[in-house]
């Protein structure tokens, strides 16, 4: 029998913290949806929220949400998907695109107790074996389980069930726990950002048993979102590979030769710099297109790294008298030369790593693809013939 | 240079994930059939889900639910009512496992607010067919619902060869049903079937529906499976039963009564002897009967509607539903179960010749009652010997309190003497030690053994120990005199 009083009330802090979330959410969704007209006769702090919620669909971003919406395909063998991106890139930004391109694509068949899509940010303070629990427990929060400080863990063992003692914090129970979400949350993607994170947890191995452990169940799909650091973790170990695709986010490459004719690359840049503008939260609009070639060396074709510097600007911009620009709101905003050349270097190295890596790399012999498909060509059929 | 998309291409505004349910959709097993699976059963099941034990998860989440907790709070007057009725304060889900959840699997309101809690917390549907809420307008609380889990077995074992933890049956829970129908085996109590010594340690215990919450055993392997043959009649009631729950949902309709009602009056009227005859068969007390038959609203057992079936080789289910329709039923199944109340008859000077009696044995008021059959409120009438029955019980139970006392203050004075003459601690360990027999704390011996350590070491009683008046001046003599004998200081 159970006499506990309990209190009819949820806990006011925890109420306090949701409504927080829930008000800025609010807010941040009234800001995006307020038009560019009516947006510039708002407050400078309006306008600079404005341009920071402002979401630039790009070319590479489009075509990694759809190797990523291809993958995540029930019929497809492939559990571990790895996107990997140099730093500052937007790979945040793409994975809350990918979020919401998810789940609005389970929505429609997802039960009421159902949760498809899952985000987390893996924690990047603590020692070696809190890192795993900390993590554990960001999947369990994201995943809205109840009362995780409560729970308890039982085995099975010679056809008797046991609770375990001192079992609520190991992380075996936690890991259990978590496994017990996925399953019956029927969680579709567990999306674990900033992966660069993982790596510092404890040896490769034990960290892909793990995560192999969590894409082994039915239905979930592990996204991994990080820099070229984790290309090492993600072609490492056949076992992964042969369950797992590398999705390169790629920047837009810089010619080195100054042509007339702007590259694809260049063209793409060009006109994201377009968007930037049409949409600068001011009326005193810089002229973008006109320096893209510097704004494109200077953030390395990174469109990530091209709004953070433009966003910069806009801050000092609109804290300035009449809103004039000034050469200083760009010089502050670029980055220094010698931290530009040291995120180059990571890079270029990092690009070089997936080379023949990445998912769309397979290899196609030019001579027997039209033999598959069925198209007959002359030298085909010659060589049939042979 | 290319052309430029003047248009801003922007991302919409993202769209926030909806919440989950509060808990897991874990689906009952078996609904619609005669296996459903019991309400309370599928609780544990979901609570076992989330690693969570069941009294944290309904007194903790549940409850901290806003919409769940809606669910299960009384509003209005039936709040005030049940304040009244539990003086020592109400709180939300209180007594929901009380014997083993029969409230929430039972004909009564109960059971439809937990089924509509845990449809809240799930979203899962139809958690009503888990509950006998549905037979409410035709059956009567009385006798329904057991107080205790039974098992099949069988049932159990093959639960588990699809490699899944058992589950708990609706059915095992009707209080007419013995055995299994499927196996023809008799349903046994869900007790540990290993000693006392083999039980696990209370804090390791997991409450899961088919499990041994003594020893652990998935499938009660503990219990060994009887060999005893089942009664056809019970069985036959069984299979009533089985068909009966598997075919519930429609009986939800009020008018459904009516029509049996007026199926068996017209039946009855035709028969020789009437519906007192019909009655009679049945094994049913004649007023009562009549009672049930005529009104439209009054209701009566589900034993009583299987021996009425019996006796005129009817289906319960089909009964109940308001068709005539005939099925065979043995013939020792047709020999009503249940049992007619007996009736003693004792004149009030008997009763004051025994009530004299007790007095000089040394029998208490209830125990004579329960002897004669009769309620205590009959002793009472005879003002004056159930006033010396109660002053003899009460200086007997004082006399006995004295003897006990003084029994562990010995023990507990003869412990310290040992104890300090060998030099070691006065601990109860100690003192389980050097008797060989586990001093609990909550024992009177143990009580009497920490007072006269803290008068001896502190010379004052421990805020923490209550012990009455009597006992503490006794212990205080017993520590003056335990002082001067082992030549204790003052403290």
């Amino acid at each position: 029998m159970n006499t506990t009083n309990v209190s009819t009330q949820p806990d006011p802090e925890n109420l306090a913290q949701i409504d927080d979330a829930r008000l800025e959410a609010e807010y941040d969704r009234f800001v995006l949806d307020t038009p560019y007209d009516a947006m510039l006769l708002e407050s400078a702090d309006f306008r600079k929220r404005w341009f920071k919620l402002l979401q630039v669909n790009h070319r590479e971003l489009e075509r990694v949400a759809q190797d990523v919406t291809e993958l995540m395909d029930t019929a497809c063998d492939t559990k571990l998907i790895s996107i990997i991106g140099m730093t500052g890139i937007g790979k945040t930004t793409l994975a809350t695109e990918l979020g919401n391109i998810l789940m609005e694509e389970y929505r429609e068949q997802a039960q009421p107790s159902e949760h498809p899509v899952i985000y987390v940010r893996a924690p990047a303070n603590g020692e070696k074996s809190l890192s795993w629990k900390v993590l554990y427990r960001r999947i369990l929060e994201a995943g809205h389980e109840p009362s995780v400080d409560q729970k308890r863990a039982s085995r099975i063992e010679d056809g008797r069930l046991f609770g375990v003692r001192d079992g609520r914090s190991s992380v075996a129970h936690l890991r259990e726990q978590v496994e017990g979400m996925l399953r019956h949350r029927k969680v579709r993607a567990l999306i674990i950002d900033e992966a660069l994170h993982l790596l510092r947890f404890s040896d490769y191995s034990a960290i892909m048993d793990t995560l192999k452990s969590l894409a082994d169940i039915e239905p979930t799909k592990l996204i991994l979102i990080g820099t070229h650091q984790i290309a090492d973790l993600m072609t490492e170990y056949g076992q992964v590979i042969r369950r797992s695709e590398i999705i390169h986010y790629r920047r837009y490459r810089l010619s080195t030769k100054v042509s007339e004719q702007p590259s694809s690359d260049e063209a793409e840049y060009i006109l994201q710099l377009q968007k930037l503008q049409n949409n600068w939260p001011s009326r005193n609009k810089p002229d973008l297109v006109a320096v893209w070639r510097p704004l494109m060396s200077a953030s390395l074709g990174s469109i990530g790294i091209t709004k953070s510097i433009l966003q910069q600007v806009v801050v000092q911009q609109l804290s300035t008298p009449g809103e004039v620009l000034k050469e200083s709101h760009f010089r502050k905003a670029f980055k220094a030369p010698g931290n530009l050349r040291k995120i180059e270097e990571e890079t270029v190295s990092g690009e070089e790593k997936l080379i023949g890596c990445c998912y769309g790399e397979g290899l196609v012999e030019e001579d027997w693809f039209p033999l598959i498909a069925g198209q007959r060509t002359s030298a085909n059929q010659g060589a049939r013939r042979a | 240079m290319p052309e430029l998309n003047n248009q801003p291409q922007v991302s919409s505004t993202p769209t926030p994930m909806p919440k989950p349910t509060l808990l897991y959709g874990i689906q009952p097993r078996g609904l619609g059939t005669a296996e459903v699976e019991s309400l309370y059963s599928l609780l544990l099941r979901i609570a076992h889900a989330h690693h969570l034990p069941p009294s944290k998860m309904v007194n903790v989440t549940m409850a901290g639910d806003p919409s769940v907790n809606a669910c299960l709070t009384p509003s209005g007057k039936a709040k005030e009512i049940s304040r009244a009725h539990w003086s020592e304060g109400w709180g939300w889900g209180w007594g929901w496992d009380k014997y083993a959840g029969k409230s929430m699997i039972g004909t009564g309101p109960s059971a439809g607010q937990w089924a509509q809690a845990l449809e809240t917390a799930t979203g899962v549907e139809g958690l009503l067919g888990c509950t006998l809420r549905d037979l409410r307008n035709h059956v009567s609380d009385a006798y329904l619902v057991t107080d205790e889990e039974r098992v099949c077995l069988a049932c159990l074992q093959e639960d588990m060869a699809q490699g899944e933890l058992p589950y708990e049956r609706l059915l095992w829970r009707l209080g007419d049903v013995k055995c299994c129908p499927k196996h023809r085996t008799p349903l046994l109590p869900a007790k540990c079937g290993r000693s006392p010594s083999e039980a696990q340690d209370p804090y390791l215990r997991v409450k899961h529906p088919g499990t041994c919450s003594g020893c652990g055993a998935i499938g009660f392997t503990c219990l060994t499976p009887s060999t005893e043959k089942v009664h056809p009649g019970d069985l036959w009631r069984a299979e009533q039963c089985a068909a009966l729950i598997s075919d519930i949902k429609p009986l939800r309709d009020p008018l459904k009564r009516q029509k049996m009602k007026k199926t068996l009056r017209a039946k009855f009227a035709l028969m020789e002897g009437g519906q007192t005859e019909a009655g009679e068969r049945a094994g049913a007390c004649k007023s009562s009967f009549s009672d049930w038959i005529t009104d439209k609203v009054h209701r009566t057992s589900l034993g009583q509607h299987l021996d009425l079936a019996a006796a005129h080789s009817l289906s319960v289910s089909t009964l109940l539903h308001g068709t005539w329709e005939a099925a065979s039923v043995p013939e020792s199944a047709k020999v009503p179960r249940r049992k007619r109340k007996q009736t003693h008859t004792l004149s009030q000077s008997t009763i004051k010749d025994m009530m004299k009696m007790a007095i000089v044995e040394g029998q208490s008021a209830s125990e004579l009652a329960r002897v004669l059959h009769v309620d205590i409120s009959t002793l009472a009438q005879h003002t004056e010997l159930y006033a010396q029955m109660r002053q003899a019980t009460i200086t007997r139970q004082e006399s006995e309190d004295e003897k006990r006392q003084s029994t562990a203050l010995d023990e507990a004075a003869s412990v310290v003497r040992r104890l300090v003459r060998k030099g070691k601690p006065v601990t109860l360990r100690n003192a389980g030690e050097e008797t060989g027999s586990t001093w609990f704390p909550a024992m009177l011996r143990s009580q009497a053994l920490l007072v006269i350590h803290s008068l001896l070491v502190h010379d004052r009683v421990p805020s923490y120990i209550k012990v009455g008046s009597k006992l503490l001046e006794a212990v205080r003599s017993t520590a003056v005199m335990l002082r001067e004998e082992l030549d204790i200081g003052k403290a």
